[in-house]
């Protein structure tokens, strides 16, 4: 697509030709010259999108926009910017007595991104405190992911394996550590985007516009790819990665209007594809406690995967891969107009998604070869006056949601005997049913009422009802209610006002149920190491299935109940001149199952606009953001 | 065809709030998107200047991009599918799923714009902890005696003889510049360095399924969206 600036400036003059021959007038302007940034850092903070020039210093721009509207019914626009060589604008516009009207546009822009140096990745294990003087014996006991077994004299800091010097021996070793393997570079994505779309109406069905569009983007670059090997050491890599994302929309539809009723119905295929090179990493190998943690070819507990070398002898695999999927969807709309005042509309979408799917050979494999999800909605709205002063409205949709759920069956990395789970071995494959949190049913309902209160003054009343049904039970079923009254008036000719409240009551918003926090049964307290009241907390060495698998504590970061107010007024005393003032207070709190969280956000804001000219408009404006959130749940974290 | 039960139509906005029979720019407006838009709603002003912000004061977007000033959002699925027209990154659907991420993405974003990075409502952790509990590695004090070999990653130890054999040699020299905090700057400073691919994953985390004694185990091994 980086050759579809030469297309367009083809198809222009191509059009430009005939067009300018119909054409009885033509208006433009055309406009250089130079724009410079300067950069001394990061182009990120400075240059996010590069909208001033792409690199340091000085650089030539161009604009250019042509219009004519012929009283023949012919029209063209043309705008173009270009800023660069990776900031482009262009947009062509033509219309044939609107018979045939046709929009082109292509735009181009870097996007930056961010570069972790990830140098808070450092973490030991502290070495054995020992008695006073004595060397302290070396092992998986008293330091995990020592290599030989030896002893450590804590006084002198010196280490003694054999005849082997302290050298080779790691004291305190590494558990977690970063390395950022591309230090020097820069991650951007350039994106590009061409879009054009048509309608057409036959002369013969004056009634039916035929409309069509196609889109194609793309965004190509790098951008940093970060992954992890797990235990132990815990080691992540960042490294760069090859963007090449496309993403073409093409859609068919018509729009007829037969009497007082009126039909539209759009197609839409949408295929999406990463062509840039997958990145892959070293898995590095896993230290096993079964082996006295001196063997690196040792399984970790029998809980690894896979790791560097294992399984079939494939040093790396891929990570940070991005799926292709393939979109196809069908909207159906429908109105009707009982009078000018009353109407009804119904619609009809219906969207899949699907996206192909692999195992691995000797790690994992999935039943069934690509992921479906189905989307379904049915839409009823309704539009009346029951008095001259009162418009009312009503809508439900009913939305269905449906996707695959996965089977997989996992190939461990060895079957020695684990430890930690009571030295038993597992089995040579484990098969999970994963369900999915796409499965769910929605049904929204709503009513607004809008009462006219003399000729100055609007009264609003709003209710809408929304219930959440998932297929997945854990993040259980979500209902929602909420009111909604606003008020507009006139205050004085020039001076108009508005003021409204909202309040919403959610029953059960998304959340991850049992997500944290233990509480023991018998003593009501929270979990601690030396709880022996349970058999399986403290008396063993695994902290997950002692702990993860009996947390109570429900934790979620939406509202069970929110109050919102905003008041907002608009002077306007001459044509030219306006100010505006405004201010919401919202107010968000969820009393969840163990824990409780409220957020009071503030936000006043005054803006004042003034356009001494009709070619320059100044706009002064300054807005208040305040937030303020308290959770009464504690969790463990930094000291102090 | 749908502006009757649109919000502008409920607040009482008329027509010529925004267009002018003898304006003469595009579509008769007034002002041109987004300064007409803004001239009401100055929050998402503001929030368009903040540090993480959709390139719209650029121009390279517009408020109508999304929003259809005569109707709802631009599209006649879930708000999600608003987003993934362009970020179709995340269209999946993923063997090993983010629950927020299937569901509604303003769970974690707010599209007008926000201080922290990459359009969160809040920086990690403190995004990633509203939903979960903190790992527990961020309680440990962690070791601080220097030492000149202190790691060793696959990619040194491939050329090993015999492989796999970690020396002073093959090592990867290893400062504990954090001391006791090591640990706690490793796992609370940003979840995603590790959960690195939270939208969503085909490919397991490196941590298997197993079944414990008291069968339970880890069922949810290789969920972790590590990879």
């Amino acid at each position: 697509m980086r050759h579809t600036k030469w297309l367009l400036a083809t198809l222009l003059i191509a059009l430009w030709l005939p067009a300018s021959a119909f054409a009885t007038g033509v208006n433009g302007f055309i406009e250089a010259g130079g724009a410079g940034v300067s950069i001394k850092d990061s182009q990120l903070k400075v240059n996010e999108y590069s909208v001033i020039g792409e690199d340091d210093g000085l650089e030539a721009y161009g604009k250019a926009q042509v219009e004519s509207h012929g009283d023949n019914g012919v029209g063209f626009e043309l705008d173009a910017s270009l800023m660069g060589n990776r900031d482009q604008q262009y947009e062509l516009g033509f219309d044939l007595k609107r018979i045939f009207r046709v929009n082109s546009s292509y735009q181009s822009y870097q996007h930056w991104l961010d570069h972790d140096q990830m140098n808070y990745l450092d973490a030991a294990v502290p070495p054995p405190v020992g008695p006073g003087g004595a060397t302290v014996p070396l092992n998986p006991d008293s330091i995990p992911g020592f290599f030989l077994e030896g002893s450590y004299d804590p006084i002198n800091g010196t280490v003694t394996v054999g005849s082997n010097t302290a050298a080779s021996q790691q004291i305190g070793r590494a558990s977690v550590y970063g390395e950022d393997l591309t230090p020097n570079q820069d991650f951007s994505i350039v994106y590009r985007e061409w879009k054009n779309k048509f309608d057409l109406v036959l002369p013969s069905m004056p009634n039916i516009t035929f409309h069509g569009s196609y889109r194609l983007q793309e965004r190509e670059g790098f951008e940093q790819s970060i992954g992890m090997s797990k235990c132990t050491s815990c080691h992540v890599t960042g490294q760069s990665r090859e963007v090449d994302e496309q993403t073409k929309d093409l859609s068919l539809g018509a729009t007829g209007k037969f009497g007082k009723f009126t039909a539209n119905y759009t197609f839409t295929d949408r295929e999406f594809r990463e062509n840039g090179a997958t990145p892959y990493r070293w898995y590095d190998p896993a230290l096993s406690p079964a082996a006295g943690y001196t063997d690196v070819n040792a399984v970790f507990d029998n809980r690894i995967l896979y790791d560097y070398e294992q399984p079939g002898g494939i040093a790396q695999r891929a990570y940070d891969t991005t799926p292709d999927s393939d979109k196809q969807s069908h909207v159906l709309k429908g109105r009707y107009d009982f009078t000018a005042a009353t109407s009804l509309l119904g619609s009809y979408v219906h969207a899949t998604v699907e996206s192909d799917k692999s195992g691995e050979a000797g790690v994992f494999d999935i039943a069934g070869d690509s992921l479906q999800t189905d989307y379904d909605g049915y839409g009823l709205r309704f539009a009346t006056k029951l008095l001259p002063q009162l418009k009312l409205s009503l809508r439900g949709k009913i939305e269905h949601l449906d996707s695959d759920e996965v089977a997989i069956t996992f190939y461990p990395n060895g079957t020695v005997a684990q430890p930690n789970l009571g030295g038993g071995v597992l089995p040579a494959s484990i098969t999970n049913n994963y369900g999915t949190i796409i499965s769910r049913d929605i049904l929204t309902l709503g009513a607004d009422a809008v009462y006219r209160l003399g000729s100055k003054s609007t009264l609003r009343l709003g209710y809408e009802f929304k219930e959440v049904d998932r297929d997945d039970n854990h993040y259980e079923d979500t209902t929602t209610h909420q009111v909604k009254v606003a008020y507009k008036t006139r205050l004085a000719k020039n001076l108009n006002a508005r003021a409204s409240y909202m309040y919403e009551n959610t029953k059960d918003p998304l959340q991850n149920t049992d997500a944290a926090g233990y509480i023991d049964p018998v003593t009501g307290l929270p979990y601690n190491f030396t709880d022996n009241t349970d058999p399986r907390i403290g008396t063993g060495l695994l902290y997950g299935t002692a702990f993860y698998d009996q947390r109570q504590t429900d934790l979620s970061n939406l509202p069970e109940d929110t109050h919102e107010g905003k008041a907002s007024a608009t002077w306007s005393p001459m044509a030219n001149f306006s100010a505006t003032a405004s201010y919401r207070l919202r107010m968000d709190e969820n009393e969840l199952d163990r824990s409780e969280w409220e957020q009071t956000t503030h936000s006043p804001s005054l803006s004042l606009w003034y356009a001494p000219t009709e070619k320059l408009n100044l706009t002064f404006a300054y807005n208040y953001l305040g937030q303020r959130a308290e959770a009464k749940f504690c969790q463990g974290w930094y000291d102090g | 065809m749908d502006w009757t039960h649109g919000e502008h139509a409920l607040a009482d906005v008329a027509c010529t709030d925004c267009h002018s029979v003898h304006a003469g720019g595009k579509m008769s407006l007034k002002q041109q998107d987004p300064d007409l838009c803004y001239s009401c709603h100055q929050e998402q002003q503001a929030k368009a200047n903040f540090p993480s912000h959709h390139p719209i004061k650029e121009g390279k977007m517009t408020c109508g991009d999304c929003h259809n000033p005569h109707g709802e959002l631009e599209t006649e699925e879930l708000a999600r599918d608003l987003c993934l027209e362009c970020h179709s990154r995340y269209q999946g659907p993923f063997v090993f799923e983010h629950a927020p991420v299937e569901e509604d993405c303003s769970i974690c974003h707010d599209p007008h714009g926000t201080v922290s990075n990459n359009l969160l409502k809040q920086t990690e952790p403190f995004l990633c902890l509203q939903c979960h509990e903190s790992h527990f590695h961020t309680m440990r004090s962690g070791g601080t005696t220097a030492s000149d070999v202190l790691a060793f990653d696959a990619n040194a130890l491939n050329g090993a003889t015999p492989a796999g054999t970690p020396t002073a040699a093959n090592g990867i020299p290893f400062t504990n510049a954090h001391g006791d905090d090591g640990w706690r700057q490793a796992f609370g400073t940003k979840c995603t360095v590790c959960h690195s691919v939270v939208h969503g994953s085909d490919l397991p985390s490196q941590t298997s399924p197993t079944i414990g004694n008291n069968g339970e185990g880890f069922p949810d091994g290789g969920k972790g969206l590590t990879r």
